[in-house]
């Protein structure tokens, strides 16, 4: 009988050693976003790939938007000490979107209205791009990266072909200089994930009623145009459709508080309400069964600098288009329980233990 | 003591005077000679300047094409030490397909450089060199870290000189934003104003090629803090002309620039970036020039890649508006000798 199991567990074991290395293969990933800190959908998404054992991620590479990208990476070098993931790289990359401005769109909004939201250019909110205002998260001991993230996007691209996920949470300006930098960037790259434009949703747009101009795609239309035209692989996006059906409520809060890791502290202390923007971006990369509701579309950007610069244009598939149309997959309904739940366990949990450092970073 | 004074003060002028200008070349090539060659030849010849770099963008020619024709005449031209690589090879956002659906509302254009119809080629191909294969290599660099190095390493002292459409620049820009104040000016090549020959649709300069090529890499160096903007644009280009007596009397002499214009060059066209080239070395040879608000057309409409401007008198913001000197008129015999004597050395 005992030889009988052995020979079973022998037989077991070749049976599932070729699995090995596909379970224990993780997605490569490079997260490029505009990192707010401290907290915030920005820094919760990357902190939510920080800390699961799923991904690999290769470097976050950060761009102005949401705030100046000096000051995203005080934040996000803090946000890591905190989570203990230092090891993974941050890369400053473009200071200014390719052609918008703070300047233009101050004229853009004395002929068609003020913006609710500006990101770095938000009046009540302003200081200039070399300006990194006091941390209250206390400030970071760790540095960047001395490379460009620019380069860091096509080194990484090139050492890892068709393996790496390119995921966006902000405005596209890395990902435009990066493929313009190196064409080859978009048939080596595994796919492009991307939270940004909007569709048919009446809030979360910087007018609030008119969703299609979303913060991201707005804040630098020429480097949408840029990344949309080009032939991906594969592209999903999240849009402001689906950030709107989430909300990081007080229970949510609260559930995380019963950790007393120094992230879950970190969270309790400075995470706030508001639609999971990028969250729900990132979760459906960990996760792609939170998504109830996709479709894909041909989506681009005006880029007419009238009263439609910035907004979301988009065709349903059946139409013929010209090539420079692309199909995303858009995600426009989510399982909410499943998604909060992965949330709250990834924001709770302790740090995984990260792997050898990998000498080709 | 006196003496001793003025030797020491003749010295320091010898100095100065032989200390040479700093200059890096971002041009798009199509050779082998022809404008954009000659007028890389031109500095690459004149004893005041130093060309530190040259990087070679997409335009009259692909990228990858331009910079062995740009090689070659290198080697053939005895300046093989000077470093060249490959800068961008698309424009930001125009097209070779965004063009044709323009084309189909607006009309045809006369010239479309590397998306020429006639003679078209994909972008990695490099056809053979009529000026023949070369030895040369590019440097294994992006054209705009090359750029943004060479201004960086001589902070003030650099000049970046662009005959081509501004995608390089453009780039390097956004990569690196203290570039624009770090350089010592801007010289181009490239606008059009009130001319009626010369244009993409021959009787509107207003479309230039270089700024029509990439007219978002144009709206984003035209509204960037340089020190100094030059342009030499459409208006004067035509006012000159490379012709068979002008390339007979380079052939008289027995130097290397010489020999190779005699065996590649043209006999024909106006000299578009020679007159670019020239008039940074020498700007006497400028009659006329004034400076105006320019900028350009973005959208994607009839007016795409037009060259916008105004009087300086116009209150103007000043986040858009970049004043640029534009040159006019030239002493075109000053001009054609100063070509010809750059070319005997």
């Amino acid at each position: 009988m005992k030889a009988f199991r052995g020979q079973m567990l022998a037989a077991l074991i070749l049976l599932f050693l070729p699995l090995s290395p596909v379970l224990a293969q993780r997605k490569k990933i490079i997260v490029d976003q505009d990192a707010r800190g401290p907290a915030s959908t920005d820094m919760q998404s990357i902190l939510m790939f920080a800390q699961s054992p799923d991904v690999e991620v290769l470097g976050i590479t950060l761009v102005s938007g949401d705030q100046w990208v000096k000051e995203e990476a005080a934040h996000t070098l803090r946000a890591l000490e905190i989570a203990g993931r230092s090891d993974i790289p941050v890369l400053l990359g473009a200071e200014y979107p390719l052609v918008n401005s703070k300047e233009e769109s101050e004229a853009w909004e004395r002929q068609y209205g003020e913006l609710a939201f500006k990101g770095a250019w938000t009046p009540r909110l302003y200081h200039p791009p070399d300006v990194v205002p006091e941390l209250p998260e206390g400030n970071p001991k760790t540095k960047p990266r001395d490379e460009h993230a620019v380069d860091f996007i096509i080194r990484m691209v090139r050492t890892y072909p068709n393996e790496v996920i390119l995921w966006a949470g902000g405005p596209l300006t890395n990902i435009a200089l990066a493929i313009r930098k190196d064409p080859q960037v978009v048939s080596l790259a595994r796919e492009l994930v991307l939270m940004g434009s909007g569709f048919n949703v009446d809030k979360g747009g910087i007018h609030r009623i008119n969703g299609r101009r979303e913060f991201n795609w707005w804040f630098d239309p020429e480097a949408v145009r840029i990344v949309m035209s080009a032939p991906w692989k594969k592209i999903t996006i999240t849009p402001v459709d689906i950030s709107v059906k989430t909300f990081l409520s007080d229970e949510i809060k609260a559930a995380i508080a019963k950790s007393d890791t120094p992230l879950a502290r970190y969270h309790t202390q400075f995470a706030h309400g508001s639609y999971m923007w990028d969250e729900i971006a990132a979760a459906a990369v960990l996760d792609p069964s939170i998504i109830t509701r996709q479709q894909e579309l041909y989506v681009n950007i005006d880029i007419d600098h009238g009263a439609g610069y910035g907004q979301t244009i988009f065709v349903e598939k059946q139409v013929k288009v010209p090539s420079w149309w692309k199909l995303a997959t858009v995600q426009f309904d989510l399982d909410t329980r499943k998604f909060y739940d992965l949330y709250i366990r990834l924001m709770s949990q302790p740090a995984p233990r990260p792997v050898e450092a990998r000498g080709r970073n | 003591m006196v003496a001793m004074l003025l030797l020491c003060i003749g010295a320091a002028a010898g100095q100065s005077s032989s200390a040479r200008r700093k200059i890096f070349i971002d041009q798009d090539v199509r050779g082998p000679a022809g404008t954009d060659l000659q007028s890389m030849l031109a500095l690459l010849q004149a004893p005041q300047a130093e060309v530190l770099g040259i990087s070679i963008t997409s335009g009259d020619g692909w990228a990858k094409a331009g910079a062995q024709n740009a090689l070659r005449m290198l080697e053939l031209t005895g300046h093989a030490t000077v470093p060249v690589d490959v800068g961008a090879e698309f424009p930001f956002i125009n097209s070779r397909e965004e063009t044709l659906e323009w084309e189909s509302k607006f009309g045809v254009m006369a010239y479309k450089g590397a998306w020429n119809e006639s003679g078209y080629h994909e972008p990695d191909i490099v056809p053979p060199l009529r000026a023949g294969p070369t030895h040369l290599k590019v440097v294994d660099r992006h054209g705009a870290d090359l750029l943004w190095d060479t201004v960086r390493r001589n902070p003030n002292e650099v000049t970046v000189w662009v005959g081509g459409p501004l995608t390089t620049v453009a780039m390097a820009l956004r990569l690196h934003p203290e570039l624009p104040q770090m350089a010592k000016e801007l010289v181009l090549m490239g606008a059009g104003f009130n001319v009626d020959k010369g244009g993409n649709h021959r009787i509107n300069g207003r479309r230039e090629f270089n700024w029509w090529f990439d007219p978002e890499a144009a709206r984003m160096v035209m509204s960037a803090n340089w020190k100094k903007i030059t342009i030499t644009p459409v208006d004067i280009s035509v006012k000159t002309e490379w012709t068979e007596k002008l390339k007979a009397e380079v052939a008289k002499a027995d130097s290397k620039a010489a020999r190779y214009l005699a065996e590649y060059a043209g006999t024909s066209g106006y000299m578009w970036d020679e007159i670019a080239a020239l008039a940074w070395l020498d700007p006497s040879i400028i009659t006329r020039q004034q400076e105006l608000w320019v900028n350009v057309d973005i959208d994607h409409g009839p007016s795409y890649g037009q060259t916008i401007f105004m009087e300086k008198e116009v209150k103007a913001p000043s986040w858009f508006w970049k004043s640029a000197t534009v040159q006019w008129d030239l002493d075109t015999s000053k001009f054609y000798e100063l070509f010809v004597s750059l070319m005997k050395r």
